[in-house]
């Protein structure tokens, strides 16, 4: 009896002892949070999320943008990977291939070794779960020449700090030696990966889990929680390349350089060392938190009655706090206990942001008058572009946090902008024209991968500036100034079976000193309805580069609904390569209808475009985007017309994907530019739209009722 | 083929430029005028190398003031030193601070003391990380608060060893009323420390 009671001390003091670790586990599981900076999952040699040669299941959170440089001898690798959405990644690689020269002929490119460029996609199909490992499938350069083709299923289970990797891999990605393809049971068509040469770029979906062989592949990664350091060892069997090997083992380390940099090491063949390095933004989320200063101004009781009494004072005062912050007053009408105004900003890109300043702004003022309900309409240009009404007892509440964002919604419309009354009008800004304004910045100009050198650029300055005649026309132009160049070093002239309408971007490239364009443009007063805004505009003169003429283009769109169209036409002339002011003798019609739809999949956009383009040729660009709440766009696109792939040459057709970075994520303080990067395989003729026309959409993109809705986040800041 | 295109204004190059101005030679102090527009108790605050900006008190609640930014990030004081710091996205939650504490005391040891306060953060959750620091005084130093010329002694925290390896030193400056009226602090690991210059002081009503 005394035996079973000790028993039982022992086993309550047991349990007592091991509730005590768990509780201390508990209270301190969070210190590994502290103890390093994740930088979270890094790339392989491929650019891919995972370990050293293989792919792993991971992928980053969506937003995330990540340039990637490998030295991986004898094949080295610029990679610029993406995250449209938590379940995709898509990857672009520019590779330098050590084993081959350019061209067999040294009298067209030298020394230099073979350029590769293609795309990577990722997609994962099932989510790790407590239970279950995470699947993705993965298509290596699946649009391209196909040297690095290959397809492959993979699973991770992360397993405390060790993640463990399995997959199949077909084409590059397998070896004679591997099993048999599944697939060929099902149909025989997967039996052979030969395909006849073509002109590479396609997507070729018949050549998807092709070949005789699927390789296995295996890998494991440890995260060591004191120093953020992954390190790495792997399995995989393929040799696409067939280089010396004596291992099919590699391991490595991902060391953490910071937040936003890694580096990587490793060993792999069994004979060869390399490295990488890595930097990585999230640009999904403010990098930068906004910090803006505004101003709450107190009127004394005189201040308040002459607010209240005189129009002239409380329309003024309500310019001049606006006129801080960018936000510029073009008219005020006054009814009843009702404000319009109407107002001009270029600093804030989320439109309800800009809606919430000038309450903060202005509430006060308003109070004087005791103003119910306020609508604001937004102005660019000459054209309203649609309108915020809402009652303003609400929007305060909100601002004082004693009202939630889903119920100032039921107090919140966006319409279109519909004429007011004149009578009602109690300021109306003057505009002196003609007006002058002017600009300078950087220019660059790059050519990566020509056949004569890898490499060439262009330092310079772009002075820009113009006239505003009127409130519907103004002339632009800009002058590109070259201070440092090595663009001399093209000397090869470009082939084409088409028009030459960009394939002789060298030969613009090289003028040190250009007109780059010279326009006129003339925008008409719009038509607005209670159903629609409509508008549209003239240009002529030099719109770009490599052309000039003149043409026309019109928009039409409803705010509430989620789709616009617009559409353009333009006679065109081919502007000498010195561009001045001569032309060369191709000249051609073209112009496309485009509609724009904002799809209900969140800051997803589609447009089409139909129509004819600059070297003659009829067909469609599709352009699918991804906006997020920050403003950071990631969006691929692709032209397809009625010339053969024959005729368009190396590529097929014309594609590219394309990332618009907003300026402003990484700065305390509000502004709207942006930097664009386009990536496309190949400067082709064919589907080549021109660039520099009126851009209508740019006045209407993003200010829907649909899409501020999407961006309801700018109510926080 | 990769093309640059750059659509931005002048403007950018001017922030830029401003930028690098601050990484050479500090941000810019906060003007007597935007001091002076605004009616209320304040400071000058910044994470790191940002640009400064000013910031107003909001409430006094048993002599714990919570200052406030426009973009809402509250700061809490208890006799100049913070004990709570909310609104990024890591965050301070709370300092339970030694009894022997300065912030206590209120009053600054001319000699060494160690002590042991125990700091809780957000996102992510720490509870009650006990830190030790070493407090002491460095030196005597004259400083400029909006060109007036203030006599201080310059107090110095030193973090030692704890659980995570977390190394900072805090610098205070204070006055002969035995009042912080300039300070860097470090409130997490995970974030920058903050820089605090008294512009506008509070006097209790």
């Amino acid at each position: 009896m005394q035996q079973q009671s000790q028993l039982w001390v022992i086993t309550i003091r047991t349990l007592f002892f091991f509730l005590l670790i768990f509780n201390s586990l508990a209270i301190y599981s969070s210190l590994e949070d502290y103890l390093y900076s994740d930088i979270g999952d890094t790339s392989n040699i491929h650019g891919e999320v995972g370990l050293i040669n293989i792919p792993s299941s991971r992928i980053l959170d969506e937003g995330n943008l990540k340039l990637h440089l490998v030295n991986a001898d004898p094949i080295n690798s610029l990679l610029i990977s993406t995250n449209p959405f938590d379940w995709m990644e898509v990857s672009l690689r520019y590779a330098d291939i050590n084993t081959e020269k350019y061209s067999p002929y040294p009298q067209f490119s030298g020394k230099q070794t073979y350029k590769d460029k293609s795309f990577n996609l990722k997609v994962r199909l099932i989510k790790e779960s407590d239970n279950f490992p995470e699947l993705s499938i993965g298509f290596r350069d699946f649009i391209g020449t196909g040297k690095f083709a290959g397809e492959y299923i993979v699973s991770s289970k992360r397993i405390g700090d060790f993640d463990f990797t399995v997959g199949l891999g077909w084409g590059s990605l397998s070896n004679s030696d591997g099993i048999h393809n599944p697939f060929i049971d099902i149909d025989d068509h997967f039996k052979s990966r030969f395909k006849p040469y073509g002109r590479g770029g396609d997507l070729e979906f018949d050549r998807w889990f092709t070949g005789e062989k699927v390789s296995s592949f295996y890998g494991v990664e440890y995260i060591n929680k004191y120093s953020g350091i992954r390190f790495k060892l792997d399995y995989d069997s393929s040799n696409a390349f067939n280089l010396p090997k004596n291992s099919d083992f590699a391991f490595g380390l991902s060391i953490p350089a910071s937040k936003f940099i890694d580096i990587n090491l490793f060993r792999h063949r069994g004979n060869s060392l390399g490295f990488g390095i890595s930097y990585k933004a999230n640009y999904a989320n403010q990098i930068v938190k906004k910090n803006e200063f505004v101003n709450q101004i107190i009127f004394n009781k005189s201040d308040k009655l002459l607010l209240s009494e005189n129009d002239a004072i409380f329309s003024g005062t309500i310019n001049v706090i606006l006129r801080e912050y960018g936000i510029f007053t073009q008219e005020i009408f006054l009814s009843a206990n009702k404000v319009n105004l109407i107002v001009d900003q270029s600093r804030y890109r989320n439109l309800n942001t800009a809606t919430k300043r000038i309450v903060e702004l202005i509430r006060s003022v308003l109070q004087t008058r005791d103003i119910k309900k306020l609508s604001i309409t937004y102005k660019t240009g000459n054209v309203n572009i649609g309108q915020v009404n809402f009652s303003l007892n609400k929007f305060e509440k909100f601002i004082d946090n004693s009202l939630s964002l889903s119920e100032l919604n039921n107090f919140l419309e966006y319409s279109n902008y519909k004429n007011i009354d004149e009578k009602n009008r109690i300021f109306q800004g003057v505009v002196k024209y003609p007006s002058f304004y002017w600009g300078i910045k950087p220019d660059l100009k790059n050519h990566v991968g020509a056949p004569e050198a890898f490499y060439s650029g262009q330092i310079g300055i772009l002075a820009g500036g113009g006239i505003n005649i009127d409130k519907n026309s103004n002339i632009d132009t800009s002058i590109s100034l070259s201070i440092y160049q090595n663009l001399d070093q093209l000397r090869l002239k470009s082939y084409s079976r088409l028009p030459k309408v960009r394939s002789d971007i060298r030969e613009y490239l090289q003028e040190k000193y250009a007109l780059r364009d010279l326009t006129y443009t003339y925008i008409s007063d719009p038509k607005y309805s209670e159903n629609f805004l409509f508008f549209g505009g003239l240009k002529v003169g030099l719109f770009e580069e490599m052309f000039g003429g003149v043409g026309g283009e019109i928009a039409l769109r409803d705010i509430t609904q989620p789709w616009y169209i617009t559409a353009n036409y333009y006679w065109v002339k081919q502007r000498n390569f010195n561009q001045r002011l001569s032309f060369r003798n191709y000249e051609t019609f073209t112009g496309h209808l485009n509609f724009t739809w904002e799809t209900p999949i969140e800051g997803v956009k589609l447009v089409l475009s139909g129509g004819r383009y600059l070297a003659r040729d009829s067909g469609i660009t599709v352009n699918m985007s991804k906006t997020f709440k920050t403003g950071f766009t990631v969006g691929f696109f692709a032209t397809k017309t009625d010339i053969s792939t024959l005729e368009f040459g190396e590529g097929s057709f014309d594609k590219g994907i394309y990332f618009s970075i907003p300026l402003d994520i990484v700065s305390s303080s509000y502004r709207k530019d942006n930097a664009r990067f386009v990536w496309r395989n190949l400067t082709r003729d064919g589907g080549s739209m021109l660039s520099g026309g009126l851009g209508l959409d740019g006045y209407i993109e993003n200010t829907s009722s649909n899409f501020l809705n999407y961006l309801s986040n700018g109510f926080y800041e | 083929m990769i093309f640059l295109c750059g659509c931005a204004n002048d403007s950018i190059y001017t922030e830029l430029l401003k930028n690098f101005t601050i990484l050479v030679n500090g941000p810019e102090d906060i003007s007597q005028d935007l001091v002076d527009k605004v009616p209320y108790a304040s400071m000058q605050a910044r994470l790191g190398n940002s640009e400064n900006s000013l910031i107003v008190l909001e409430e006094d609640r048993n002599n714990i003031l919570k200052w406030t930014t426009s973009n809402y990030v509250k700061i809490f004081t208890q006799n100049g030193f913070v004990i709570r710091l909310t609104g990024l996205g890591n965050e301070l939650q709370k300092i339970d601070l030694d009894k022997n504490h300065p912030a206590n005391l209120i009053q600054f040891p001319e000699d060494k003391i160690v002590m042991t306060s125990f700091y809780s953060f957000e996102n992510p959750q720490l509870i009650r990380l006990p830190v030790k620091t070493i407090f002491s005084f460095v030196k005597d130093e004259t400083i400029i608060v909006l060109g007036k010329e203030i006599e201080t002694k310059v107090f110095k925290e030193e973090s030692l060893n704890n659980l995570i390896s977390w190394r900072f030193e805090n610098k205070y400056w204070v006055n002969e009323n035995k009042e912080i009226v300039k300070s860097i602090q470090h409130f997490s690991p995970k974030n920058p420390p903050i820089h605090l210059l008294t512009t506008k002081k509070y006097s209790k009503p």
